[in-house]
């Protein structure tokens, strides 16, 4: 079967400072898999999320998504991104519309979708992700882990056919982390193709497909998640993963037993 | 003693009173209108991130701000007439004056409002797939109109209660009309002044309490975070 997304070579420099954020990316993705992006920071990996849905220009490479290539100048990156779906860290509600508002945005302006069927639509999705009564609540109104699940519905209103997710917990409340990772795993069980960038490590090992290391802005290993997080075949990715080990200071009694 | 309020009622006293408090409202409603009007596309050019444009923008906020309305006053009915040789009525170098001001401050309230919307609102909407414009009318316009209302309000009723300075170029407002009948009245009602000015602060609260609860309203009902 053919990749569903597929990246080759991607570059990406950003123009102000020089800095190589991609420094040749070459990743396919397949229908219904879910791939799941590690790396310390600054390692190019929300970068990378950035660039396939247009949010940053890539100097080099192509993007293709199914056949089409999304990567040229004349992309038409509007069509892309309904394509395309995003969720960010920091979950982005708009404030001054309430969750339903929120949900409707993209189908109105953008899909000039029926708004009955659009608000049909939405309440099951809220529904399933538990949030069935919140539907006029306002975004200040509700908890970090509520308002992330909103945003990961308002994205699958536009029926996109990749979910890109940007360290959707990194600003959440430990107990709230749980709720969110819940959905997406529901996503996944469903079929949805997911791309996701996590700090998570216990949750990316549970739900990829694959796992995918980057340093540097480049790829340095692949692997299925059990063997990648038991038996990483790179030396960075071993000391990657060795920083997510907590050992306890030595105790010199426990030495003596 | 009480009897000297009866001095408002007295002939056209209460009406001449009510005329000097539309001068006052007119002058501060016609500047604000205009000063809202420039303000908008101040604050916009405000937000460009050429030094010049920034500095020169600066520079006029600075000025009005630093400058009392007195000042400035002063300079556009006396020195503008001498040097330029108009005549101006002290009704239109006073909305010339407030609209300077009025200018200066809502560009900055414009400034301050599109600058304090976050980039990554701006994102979101994007990668939902909306063009720039879609953008602009759904997200940023809303946003930046909800946080402006409350503070233009506000601006408003400090324009109303600044008019009160016209009175020393001259033109008759609420404030002039009172010391006109307090003068005119002084032997009759010797304690007239505390009730004229008593009655001039009744009408400022009259007219300014309604808007700037409105302000606070609206303040409360459209917070956002």
């Amino acid at each position: 079967m053919n990749a569903l997304l597929s990246l080759t070579d991607v570059r990406k420099q950003y123009p102000n400072n020089g800095v190589t954020a991609l420094d040749g990316v070459c990743l396919d993705v397949k229908a219904s898999e879910v791939v799941a992006i590690i790396g310390p920071s600054g390692c190019g990996k929300s970068t990378l999320l950035r660039c396939i849905n247009g949010l940053e220009e890539i100097q080099g490479g192509t993007i293709r998504l199914g056949d089409d290539i999304v990567s040229d100048c004349g992309t038409n990156w509007r069509r892309v991104r309904q394509r395309v779906g995003m969720v960010f860290q920091n979950y982005e509600l708009f404030p001054h519309l309430d969750v339903m508002g929120n949900l409707l945005l993209g189908p109105k302006v953008v899909q000039r979708a029926d708004r009955a069927e659009a608000t049909k639509r939405a309440q099951q999705l809220l529904d399933r992700v538990g949030l069935g009564d919140r539907a006029h609540s306002l975004p200040r109104q509700l908890s970090g882990g509520q308002k992330q699940r909103v945003a990961i519905v308002r994205t699958l209103m536009m029926r996109p056919e990749v979910l890109l997710l940007d360290e959707i917990t990194a600003s959440l409340d430990p107990e709230m982390v749980r709720e969110v990772l819940d959905v997406v795993a529901e996503l996944a069980a469903d079929g949805m193709t997911m791309l996701l960038v996590t700090h998570e490590m216990a949750f990316a090992r549970a739900i990829a497909d694959r796992v995918v290391f980057m340093d540097a802005g480049r790829i340095v290993e692949v692997g299925e998640p059990e063997q990648f997080f038991t038996s990483p075949a790179s030396e960075r990715a071993q000391r990657f993963l060795n920083t997510f080990v907590f050992e306890a200071p030595h105790k010199p009694d426990a030495d003596e037993e | 003693m009480p009897s000297d309020l009866e001095l408002i009622f007295q002939g056209s006293n209460l009406g001449r009173l009510l005329g000097g408090l539309w001068v006052s409202v007119w002058i501060a409603l016609v500047s604000m209108g205009a000063s809202v009007v420039l303000g908008l596309p101040f604050g916009v050019v405000m937000t460009s991130k050429n030094r010049l444009v920034k500095l020169l923008c600066r520079c006029y906020l600075e000025f009005v701000r630093i400058m009392p309305q007195l000042v400035l006053l002063f300079l556009v009915f006396f020195d503008l007439t001498k040097v330029a040789g108009l005549n101006l009525s002290g009704e239109f170098a006073a909305v010339v004056v407030f609209t300077i001001w009025g200018t200066a401050e809502m560009g900055d309230l414009v400034r301050g409002s599109i600058t304090s919307i976050p980039r990554h609102q701006f994102e979101t909407a994007r990668a939902l797939g909306m063009s720039p414009a879609q953008v602009q009318r759904h997200v940023i316009l809303p946003l930046a109109v909800r946080q402006l209302l409350p503070q233009t309000v506000n601006l408003t009723t400090r324009m109303i209660k600044t008019t009160s300075l016209v009175v020393l170029i001259g033109v008759v407002e609420v404030l002039k009309v009172a010391q006109q009948i307090i003068d005119a009245n002084r032997f009759q009602y010797p304690s007239a002044a505390l009730w004229i000015y008593g009655v001039v602060f009744f009408l400022y609260f009259i007219v300014c309490f309604p808007i700037s609860w409105l302000s606070r309203r609206l303040e409360a009902r459209w917070q956002i975070s």
